[in-house]
């Protein structure tokens, strides 16, 4: 392996897909291998949401690195307990993938090629993209109303607010460790919401991939359930009720847990931007030191 | 007048506490549920006092429906407590379980190292 190559983490949130998630895997491994790849070295973690069936072993026996959670928490949970292995680990960069097989291995290497930025979607409907044919009206109707909110609230255009194929950097990586809705379209409209909020517009590239339909498992959202995750995407991010990520007190505790060493400077930064200090218990020649986010008297959290 | 309210209210006063004190005694409760809904019950039965002493002077109308109310907005802020420690145990649960993956991902990760 390069030993000057970019580290980067691909997090693989997987429920009951024993039929794909090795394939994901093993075409992961490749990519690693391949001359795309020689400046960047490729890690895998699968995140397995409490599945039933045989997806942690598939996973473990095609060469990947397991976190099993012993119960089903849901896809955003599962991809935050990725972004808290990579921000313990000491990655500064992830890339979140789909383990049905919808997202195209082979173009992790241009979404990490635009570089700077703290956010990268492989989106299918930017202009000059062709659209899937297996988007339904129905559903390009509701991304429609998803894409007009994500504007009226940040400013920022989207074509594809709900994709979760994309490249994450920090800072955006560590607030999402602290803070992320464990909830289907929480993971991907909701942080894409507060990610635009943050960092603005600048800081956010789409990027044409084409996306194939499932070809195995069951899809997190059907029927009525679909139409019940729209509304609640709506409604948690109405005016009066959302908050960006990463920006409550409630988030930053346990930070000093998850994010130990070099991210919990990062995370002080954090909380000075929104007038937080942390308040150490621990002497300070303990490297482990747990600490606990305190508001100071007067300030907002 | 007679209020139809006091001999019921004095009664889950009696029921209340008592069983609070039985489901913690078991652990079926824990402290602090068992320190609420003992002063809950206690409170019903200062309210059941005081019912029997205003007997007579407040018209019906006025009493029943004060008691109502009261006894809505007790009962909605238990609820909207009830909610507030679920939530938080969710979250509590939600760390628990992340902690649990991480931690045999770690295992993984540096067995994989150290055989390298």
């Amino acid at each position: 392996m390069n030993t000057l190559a970019e580290r980067v983490l691909v997090i693989v949130p997987a429920f009951q897909e024993e039929a794909s998630v090795a394939t994901v895997v093993r075409q992961l491994r490749a990519l690693s291998a391949s001359n795309d790849m020689k400046r960047f070295a490729l890690d895998t973690l699968v995140v397995d949401d409490g599945s039933k069936d045989q997806t942690a072993k598939q996973a473990r026996d095609a060469g990947a690195v397991v976190a099993s959670l012993p119960v089903n928490l849901g896809v955003g949970a599962a991809l935050q307990t990725g972004f808290r292995y990579a921000v313990s680990r000491g990655y500064t960069t992830v890339v979140t993938i789909d383990a049905d097989g919808q997202h195209p291995v082979a173009r992790i290497p241009q979404l990490l090629s635009v570089e700077v930025v703290a956010l990268v979607i492989g989106s299918r409907f930017v202009p000059g993209s062709v659209a899937p044919e297996w988007v339904s009206s129905t559903r390009s109707a509701a991304m429609g109303v998803l894409r007009r909110r994500m504007t009226q609230r940040t400013g920022v255009r989207l074509y594809d607010p709900t994709s979760g194929f994309r490249v994450i950097r920090e800072p955006l990586l560590t607030r999402f460790a602290l803070d992320f809705p464990a909830t289907y379209l929480g993971d991907t409209f909701e942080a894409h919401l507060s990610a635009a909020a943050i960092l603005g517009a600048e800081q956010i590239v789409e990027v044409s991939v084409p996306m194939k339909a499932r070809a195995t498992g069951v899809p997190s959202s059907v029927g009525l359930r679909n139409i019940a995750y729209f509304a609640r995407a709506l409604l948690t991010t109405a005016r009066p009720v959302w908050r960006p990520l990463g920006v409550s007190r409630r988030a930053f505790e346990g930070a000093g847990r998850f994010c130990d060493g070099a991210s919990v400077e990062l995370n002080e930064n954090l909380l000075s931007e929104f007038g937080l200090t942390f308040r150490s218990h621990a002497r300070d020649s303990d490297p482990t030191t747990t600490q606990t986010p305190r508001r100071p008297k007067g300030s907002r959290a | 007048m007679r209020s139809i309210f006091v001999v019921p209210a004095a009664i889950a006063s009696i029921v209340l506490i008592v069983a609070s004190v039985v489901l913690y005694r078991r652990k079926l409760l824990s402290v602090r549920y068992f320190v609420g809904w003992a002063t809950v019950g206690f409170f019903l039965g200062i309210g059941a006092l005081i019912l029997a002493l205003v007997n007579g002077k407040v018209r019906s109308e006025v009493l029943t429906a004060s008691v109502v109310s009261t006894g809505l907005l007790v009962l909605l802020g238990l609820l909207v407590q009830l909610s507030i420690s679920v939530s938080g145990l969710q979250r509590q649960l939600r760390q628990v379980a992340q902690a649990v993956a991480l931690l045999s991902a770690d295992r993984q990760a540096d067995n994989a190292g150290s055989s390298d």
